[in-house]
């Protein structure tokens, strides 16, 4: 038995297959590279995004909820690449570079561009026995990393600011550990270390070097406890400053909010606690001398038979937040049919974030600006299937008042790049937004699926005052084919109209809109589910820089292969 | 003595690690290679880079009736011309599927991804010296059988090999002599 799965894990490894679309380098990427809407990337732990639907332009990782406090929370984001998660059991590897080294060609040009970046992917999660599951992950993306890459080199002093290699990737995770589960009961801990540069709202990369970190979760019945405990350095090489924080974080939740069948009406309570300890020169801190308590109160149910309600509250001294919506479903023959209401009040959208930013003697506030967001949307959508044929189509339409942006105050540069200056502020103006869209799929006897969909958006109001004017207009083709039993290939046409940010640089910088093709060949070798995969990324389109001191998006490939236990 | 007595005793568990690890489905159907042969540049690297030997070794494996998988890996050492180091070592690694032509079952067409992996073969050399770099490309193949036994086959090979390099793709031909065993 042993021979069975260990000598498989030494040959063979693999890639997470998600057939809806082209899968990315990682999970946490595939929203990123096939999703509808706005998708904008500075480097990978910092991503704008917005999907289709979606109301007021706030970045959707910036957006607490109760299910974001289980999450991990860096400065003001909830990035999706930080996440430590045990994946399906199997063993995987995936490697990649963007399309473009030199190699022989060194020998007869001159190199007049860098070389491209690479991403390793690696990792088990194996059952020991039925209880008991154990896993070990690492992964880098250095894609995207020639943002600011001279002066990130000058802050770190270094260019080997990462588990492998020496291109000061976005993030280097390595982690490891195990966890028990028996019904409802499931206990699991995590640890490992991390190389992880952040964006912060003065837009500036921050290096962080994070170990050990620790991260424990319990479940039993209805409640559950997820703790994490993170030890933080700072280093600035340029500036020769320092600083270390030890953070604990805690989240107790406790509630039947899936399970109660007995119940029409779920309720669930819940608290996060965060305190960090500073010393010496942390470039951020929390309210209340390090400490922030958050508690909410949430509830979901249905009404009546047709009629679903679900929402969220939360309070404390600084921050009140609301936000629920009702939504009626009803059939008009085969076709299912629903119209929605969300009402969103508060006086911020993540009040797990920072107190303020320190850049040597300036010093941002990121405590958010006096009044409140009001966020009030409807939304109506129909699907339907009839034979070989599925559609659907939405619309929706929303106004939004008190929007959280950041009010600059002034420009500054380190090391020749620029960042700003200010505080948060409010848009005390109604921005309206009306959009709609459709989606149509062909499937042909399950070997062939094609799909067409796009969605389009207008709005009216102050949204240069938004760091993000996001995309109008996109829309994505997909053809996913089965030739023979154990090969699968999938591609998609994507195309997002341009979006520009409005007050992340010095002058507006806008991103042009276009194409990318993306594409995956899947090989199902037919023993022992070993999956073989290879994937093209950003074909077909302009290598170009998508974000304020971002990094290029250039074509990329990888290959994966995975063996499932 | 020692030494080659127990390579032949390793090569003698291999079915048994294989029949333990896969199961008696996979032993009937791979087929496991090694190939040698002569590999040149095409185009502008002719300049720089000598034609060079290269060795192989990987397995097929059956995706349908007619298709095959099939996956390779080799090393070679690549002379060039115009330096006073000698030149770089080369590994490299090829994943792809292979069907063979209709009404001339001995030949076989194919094509798939390639990896290479280079390196200097001295610090002090200019170029690629440090930590090596890697790209991935394409490649095209057709193979031919010339002898065929119960258990081997034996054949040549060609690659044409485009490695997508900047500021242009980088391409090769190679030629081999492949010995192919269905070990059990």
């Amino acid at each position: 038995m042993v021979g069975k799965l260990f000598i498989p894990m030494l040959l063979f490894a693999c890639a997470d297959s998600v057939w809806s679309q082209v899968p990315a380098e990682v999970p946490a990427l595939d929203s990123v590279t096939g999703g509808s809407g706005t998708r904008l990337v500075a480097m990978p732990t910092y991503v704008y995004e917005r999907s289709a639907g979606s109301a007021g332009f706030s970045d959707e990782n910036s957006l607490w909820n109760p299910s974001r406090s289980e999450e991990r929370h860096l400065l003001d984001r909830y990035p999706r690449i930080l996440q430590w998660q045990p994946r399906q059991a199997g063993v995987w590897a995936s490697v990649g570079n963007e399309v473009g080294d030199y190699l022989y060609q060194e020998l007869r040009s001159t190199k007049e561009e860098n070389n491209r970046t690479p991403m390793i992917d690696l990792g088990v999660t194996s059952k020991l026995n039925t209880n008991y599951w154990f896993t070990a992950q690492g992964s880098q993306v250095d894609h995207f990393s020639s943002a600011d890459y001279n002066r990130r080199e000058n802050v770190v002093g270094t260019q080997s600011f990462s588990w492998f290699g020496q291109n000061l990737p976005a993030y280097s995770t390595l982690f490891t550990g195990g966890g028990f589960q028996d019904g409802s009961t499931e206990v699991n801990a995590l640890a490992g270390g991390e190389y992880v540069w952040v964006l912060t709202p003065s837009q500036r990369w921050v290096p962080m070097q994070i170990l050990p970190r620790i991260q424990a979760q319990a479940s039993l019945g209805a409640a559950s406890l997820q703790m994490s405990y993170e030890r933080q350095l700072f280093s600035d090489h340029a500036l020769d400053t320092n600083g270390l924080r030890n953070e604990v974080s805690a989240t107790l939740r406790y509630g039947c909010m899936g399970g109660c069948k007995s119940s029409s009406l779920k309720l669930g309570v819940g608290m996060t606690l965060i305190h960090a300890s500073d010393t010496g020169a942390v470039p951020w801190g929390l309210p209340d001398q390090g400490t922030v308590a958050w508690p909410w109160i949430e509830a979901n149910g249905k009404l009546l038979p047709w009629l679903t309600w679900a929402g969220f509250a939360g309070s404390n001294d600084r921050n009140h937040l609301l936000r629920d919506s009702l939504e009626a479903s009803t059939y008009i023959g085969s076709v299912a049919a629903m119209i929605g209401w969300l009402n969103h009040w508060g006086t911020t959208q993540d009040p797990l974030r920072e107190d303020y930013e320190k850049i040597g003697a300036d010093s941002i506030s990121l405590r958010p600006a006096k009044g409140y967001e009001q966020l009030q949307k409807i939304y109506a959508r129909v699907s339907s299937e009839e034979g070989p044929f599925d559609w659907s189509g939405s619309t929706w339409l929303w106004a939004d008042h008190g929007a959280e942006t950041f009010a600059v105050s002034g420009w500054r540069a380190d090391d020749g790049i620029p960042y700003r200056v200010g505080s948060m502020a409010r848009v005390n103006a109604w921005l309206t937004g009306l959009g709609t869209s459709a989606r149509i799929g062909y499937s042909y006897q399950s070997r062939y699926l094609l799909s067409a969909e796009g969605g389009w958006e207008s709005w009216r109001g102050p949204a240069q005052s938004m760091d993000v004017e996001p995309s109008h207009f996109w829309t994505k083709f997909s053809l996913h084919c089965r030739p023979i039993q154990s090969l699968e290939i999938t591609h998609e046409w994507v195309y997002r109209s341009a979006a520009s940010w409005n007050l992340r640089a010095p002058t507006v910088l806008d991103v042009p809109g276009g194409w990318t093709w993306n594409a995956s060949i899947l090989e199902h070798i037919p023993f022992h589910q070993i999956d073989l995969q290879a994937t093209w990324l950003h074909v077909f389109a302009p290598n170009e820089i998508q974000t304020p001191s971002g990094g290029l998006d250039r074509t990329r490939f990888y290959g994966s292969l995975r063996k499932n236990f | 003595m020692l030494r080659i007595s127990w390579v032949f005793r390793s090569l003698l568990a291999l079915p048994l690690v294989g029949q333990m690890v896969w199961g008696a489905d996979f032993l009937d159907s791979v087929r496991i290679d090694g190939e040698l042969g002569r590999s040149m540049p095409i185009g502008g690297l002719r300049d720089v880079i000598r034609d060079y030997w290269f060795g192989e070794a990987g397995f097929s494996y059956p995706l349908s009736n007619s298709i095959r998988g099939y996956a390779q890996a080799g090393y070679a050492y690549i002379p060039i011309h115009n330096d006073p180091a000698p030149g770089f070592r080369q590994a490299n690694g090829r994943a792809g599927l292979e069907l063979p032509v209709p009404g001339f079952e001995r030949a076989s067409l194919g094509g798939g991804i390639s990896l290479v992996m280079v390196r200097g073969d001295h610090m002090d050399s200019a170029y690629l010296s440090s930590t090596g770099e890697s790209e991935f490309g394409w490649h095209a193949r057709v193979s031919c059988l010339v002898y065929k036994a119960q258990a081997y086959q034996l054949g040549l090979r060609l690659h044409w090999e485009r490695i997508w390099t900047q500021p242009v793709a980088s391409q090769f031909i190679w030629a081999g002599v492949f010995l192919e065993v269905t070990p059990w």
